[in-house]
């Protein structure tokens, strides 16, 4: 049990002990007009995008000059009779996600143990406290204005190295806002010895910041006589929805030569860009030999047979060894097209001489954490008509944003394993800043239930004389579906063991009437992956498809579906199972070529699939994050 | 399943087992597919049974290392054997029958292997099946012991965990255990059981063995070209382009199906023009190399065209003749002749004939 947990408990006693005095609450303000220079909707509910222009520097800040004049949501207060009896009234605004949070605070009353990691603020400057009315005349009116904007706290570990806070390193979450208003008169203030870190949130105690909504509703301040807590009737309803065709970013200093008016290193393009180009970490593991063969593959140039066929008889010192490329020239693979407000992304064609099997992506340059990440896409079919893989992972996923200070809550067990790429024998840390949520989305089979995993594909044999003795992906040994393609959902929580439930092997979840099938190979595996079998024409043969990555403080939910109000469930895994992060990420997507050997059981070997004839193109059309 | 000739009643009584399946309400929903008529048999390997007859179109594939016929893969679709009471047709994933390991037998009937006659050098060992049982307590251990004489080398078991079995369904029990093989004289034995620790009445259909060697047998090993280091290595071979085909009878050339196979082609063909390249296809290869007047190869051939839609190369005999045009290719499998004990055509897949014309050449 830490301090806070303790503190609350004790006060809950106390309270009960004491016959606790109920909080009258003071008619120091009579009256709180809210947003007054806003205009909510019928349900009080104001919704507003977040202002991506700047916002790479500032952080995000609701609503932005754009949005609100002066920046800054107004409140009028019009004081009650006991204000100017008390000599004026002292009161703090507060404003809370309420859409990705802790509960504030647990059954026993204390404060929830995470709930310092909520989203909440007060005043521009986290140091100032309760403001002061001063004395006030009978038809005195005070104005306030505030905003929402990142680093609320302003922490230290925020801070640049000339100890400026870096606003944008903890950026304002999407999703629905609450405000709430605690006044008390003069008097009644100066009675009243508030903690520290009530008057100044930066503040933090012995036991870390003490959240203000469980202080002043649940916590110590509910009963501090002559406080009067006004919550708004009108929330604020925060979505974020990039503008695609706004640019690619080219973080420099790169090669210039296919820059263009979208795609570069300009200062236009590095402040209103919501995208750069994602440049992969190739690992040595990742290192595969390949036929030199350039084949149109969604062309029904190649077949699962001859895939069989090279792998058998192809000779091995013809083979070519590479890894996966990345882009020697960025914008040449990746575009953005303001007239249709669309990001492309075009795996280059080989040529001879030139093959390559190189990895496509963008990934989005503000870190946000948590959200309902929903992308409409047309990315690349990834089977032919004869069931053909074209090699290519199709890949939606969230990665850590690398900001100042952002690590991972600490893991209490044993730790994280420090490295992504750390193997068995990495060495435990408590903190990492590393975090990673994912569709993949390939040929690969079902893991789970582990009795059935892996296929029991048939030894090859190079005996040109029987066509049975070198099938391989064509044996009647294949236990997944024509024109079926693997939705891989992966949450990277490296190897925490604080979660309840964790496990290796396959393991089932219930969730609203259904079973989910989670797997990880060993306690060491960094990861946990649920997989589900959809059809490649489906995902990839229309005109677009959502993917939607709901990443909550205790639940992560993977859904798709044709339209954006026709989602479905296929993934779902909660804090019982894996360690959810709360750091700040990035959206990426990728069409990127991967070693097989990383998909134990995938019926096709990259090295005998060919080198793409044809550009592999796919298409980001929107971006919602809410 | 395995495909094998029936004979007609077999055929007439599947839909009376199907009526009587429905009348009796039985609790198994699954409804086994067909038996097809294909004309492919059983193989024998001296396994008691009823793995003694394994399924010949799944388990006939060897291959020689030195004097050793290696068999790697195996499959029974438990529709025959020897002693017909280890089958039962109370219950088939596939066909009309499958393995009854009755509710008394601890310890299923097995299959045992020499290791020198399943792989080169043992990597490791996969094996599925099918399972139905009825029992809600079922305890079932796949299990595979590795002994060298008397001494136990391994002992591998993998559960049917009881969440993950649904009581009165088939469902896929798959597991591969990893060896390392290289330190095997050969004579290691190798041995599959199930270990019915509940005694609970079992069904088993559809069961494959597969051993698997740290290299496909047959295949050369040899380092391949690294593209990724600038000098000291050789380039890629460029494959040259197939820019037009045209259809030829294969009859016209002699190949007919049921019919004999020409002989293997001696050596390569030159191609015409005044290069002289040569077309060089040995037996089983994936590719054709293309050869200048010096002997040098300067290109691979993929024998393929999207008029063609597949590689004539796959085909298990291509011959090849140069036609004024470019190269005429003659691509069919082989048979057996059941009574002859000859190389004949295969029916399928039919015999392609097409002259390639080539663009390119390096």
């Amino acid at each position: 049990m830490n301090l806070r947990t303790l503190f609350g408990l004790m006060s809950v006693l106390l309270f009960a002990a004491c016959d606790r005095e109920e909080r009258t609450d003071a008619a120091v303000i009579d009256r709180v007009d809210w947003l007054v220079n806003m205009s909510p909707a019928e349900d009080g509910v104001l919704t507003l995008e977040l202002d991506y222009q700047d916002a790479i520097d500032s952080g995000f800040v609701i609503p932005s000059s754009r949005q609100a004049e002066g920046g800054r949501f107004a409140c009028r207060l019009t004081p009650g009779p006991d204000a100017a009896a008390g000599g004026g009234v002292r009161y703090k605004i507060y404003y809370k996600n309420d859409s990705y949070r802790f509960p504030h605070g647990t059954s026993e009353g204390a404060q929830h143990p995470l709930a310092h990691e909520n989203f909440y603020g007060s005043w521009e400057r986290a140091a100032e406290g309760f403001r002061s009315s001063g004395p006030l005349t009978d038809d005195a009116v005070i104005e306030l204005a505030f905003r929402i904007h990142g680093d609320p706290r302003e922490e230290p570990q925020y801070r640049d190295a000339e100890g400026r806070s870096l606003r944008w390193a903890r950026n304002p979450r999407v999703g629905r806002y609450a405000f709430m208003l605690v006044a008390m008169s003069e008097e009644r203030f100066a009675a009243t010895a508030l903690p520290e870190g009530v008057l100044n949130i930066g503040t933090p105690d012995s036991a870390g910041f003490i959240d203000p909504f469980w202080y002043w509703k649940e916590g110590p301040g509910a009963a501090l006589p002559g406080v009067q807590v006004v919550e708004a009737p009108v929330q604020v309803q925060v979505r974020a929805r990039p503008d695609l065709g706004a640019g690619i970013h080219i973080p420099p200093p790169a090669p210039e030569q296919a820059f263009n008016a979208t795609c570069g290193s300009t200062e236009e393009l590095r402040k209103q860009a919501p995208f750069e180009q994602f440049v992969h970490y190739v690992d040595p593991s990742t290192r595969f030999a390949n036929i030199p063969l350039i084949a149109d593959i969604l062309g029904n140039e190649y077949t699962p047979e001859d895939h069989d066929h090279y792998r058998a008889f192809f000779p091995p010192e013809e083979m070519v060894t590479l890894r996966p490329m990345t882009t020697t020239t960025p914008c040449a693979t990746v575009s953005s097209d303001p007239q249709r407000g669309a990001i492309l992304l075009r795996n280059p064609a080989s040529t001879p001489g030139d093959m390559r099997k190189e990895n496509v992506g963008v990934r989005s340059r503000h870190g946000l954490a948590y959200g309902r990440y929903q992308v409409k896409c047309k990315l690349t079919r990834l089977l032919n008509d004869s069931d053909m893989w074209v090699g290519l992972t199709n890949a939606i996923w969230l990665i850590y944003d690398g900001a100042p200070g952002c690590l991972r809550r600490p893991c209490e067990k044993d730790g994280y394993l420090a490295n992504y790429y750390g193997g068995d024998g990495d060495q435990r840390v408590p903190r990492v800043a590393y975090s990673e949520i994912d569709f993949e989305i390939l040929k690969t089979p079902a893991y789970c239930p582990d009795m059935s995993f892996p296929p029991t594909y048939p030894q090859q044999l190079a005996d040109h004389g029987d066509r049975k003795a070198w099938a391989y992906s064509s044996s009647d040994s294949r236990m997944d579906k024509p024109g079926m393609i693997t939705v891989a959902c992966t949450n990277w929580d490296m190897a925490c063991h604080d979660p309840e439930a964790f496990s290796a092997g396959c393991h089932t979840l219930e969730k609203d009437g259904r079973t989910y099938l989670n797997h990880r190979w060993s306690e060491d595996y960094r990861a946990v992956t649920q997989k589900v079998e959809e059809l490649d024409a489906t995902l990839f043969g229309g005109s677009h498809y959502w993917f939607e990555i709901d990443w909550r403080p205790e639940e992560i939910i993977w859904r798709i579906g044709p339209e954006r109000d026709q989602l479905r469930v296929v993934g779902y895994m909660d804090r019982s199972i894996t360690e959810i992060s709360n750091v700040q990420m990035h959206l990426i997507v990728t069409q990127e070529y991967h070693n097989t050997r990383w998909w134990p059981g995938t019926p096709y070997d990259q090295g005998y699939i060919p080198f793409p004839s044809r550009e592999l193109v796919g298409e980001i059309m929107e971006v919602i994050i809410e | 399943m395995c495909p094998r000739h029936r004979s007609s009643p077999a055929k007439v009584a599947w839909p009376l087992l199907l009526l009587a399946l429905a009348a009796c309400g039985s609790r198994d929903q699954h409804i086994p597919p067909p038996i097809a008529a294909a004309d492919v048999a059983t193989r024998t390997f001296g396994d008691d049974a009823p793995f003694d007859q394994a399924c010949a179109h799944r388990s006939s594939a060897q291959f020689m290392v030195g004097t050793r016929t290696i068999v790697p893969n195996l499959h029974w679709d438990m529709e025959e054997s020897a002693e017909p009471g280890r089958l039962s047709d109370a219950h088939a994933y596939s066909g009309r029958r499958s393995m009854h390991i009755p509710d008394d037998m601890e310890y299923s009937p097995g299959v045992c292997r020499l290791v020198k006659d399943v792989a080169d050098t043992l990597q490791h060992i996969g094996t599925g099946f099918w399972l139905y049982s009825e029992e809600d307590s079922l305890r079932l251990t796949l299990v595979i012991t590795i002994k060298r004489g008397e001494e136990q080398l391994h002992w591998f078991g993998k559960d049917v965990r009881r969440d993950e079995y649904t009581p009165g369904h088939w469902q896929r029990f798959n597991a591969s255990f990893p060896v390392d093989g290289s330190s095997f004289t050969g004579e290691e034995r190798i041995c599959l059981y199930l270990w019915n620790r509940a005694r609970g009445e079992l069904f088993v259909d559809d069961w494959d063995l597969v051993f698997r060697s740290s290299q496909i047998p047959g295949r050369r090993a040899a380092p391949g070209i690294d593209l990724e280091q600038a000098a000291g290595t050789r380039e890629a071979l460029p494959f040259v382009t197939v820019t037009q085909v045209r259809a030829a009878d294969p009859a016209a050339h002699g190949i007919r199906v049921g019919g004999p196979v020409l002989p293997l082609a001696a050596g390569p063909v030159v191609l015409p023009g005044p290069a002289g390249y040569s077309l060089h296809l040995a037996e089983g290869a994936a590719v054709g190399l293309l050869r200048d007047r010096s002997g040098n190869t300067t290109g691979l051939l993929r024998a393929w065209h999207p008029l063609i839609g597949r590689d004539l190369f796959t085909f298990e005999r291509c011959h090849l003749e140069a036609a004024e045009d470019g190269i005429l290719i003659i691509a069919y499998d082989v048979d057996t002749d059941p009574t002859s004990g000859l190389p004949i055509v295969a029916a399928g897949p039919a015999p392609l004939a097409y002259v390639l014309q080539l663009d390119g050449l390096p």
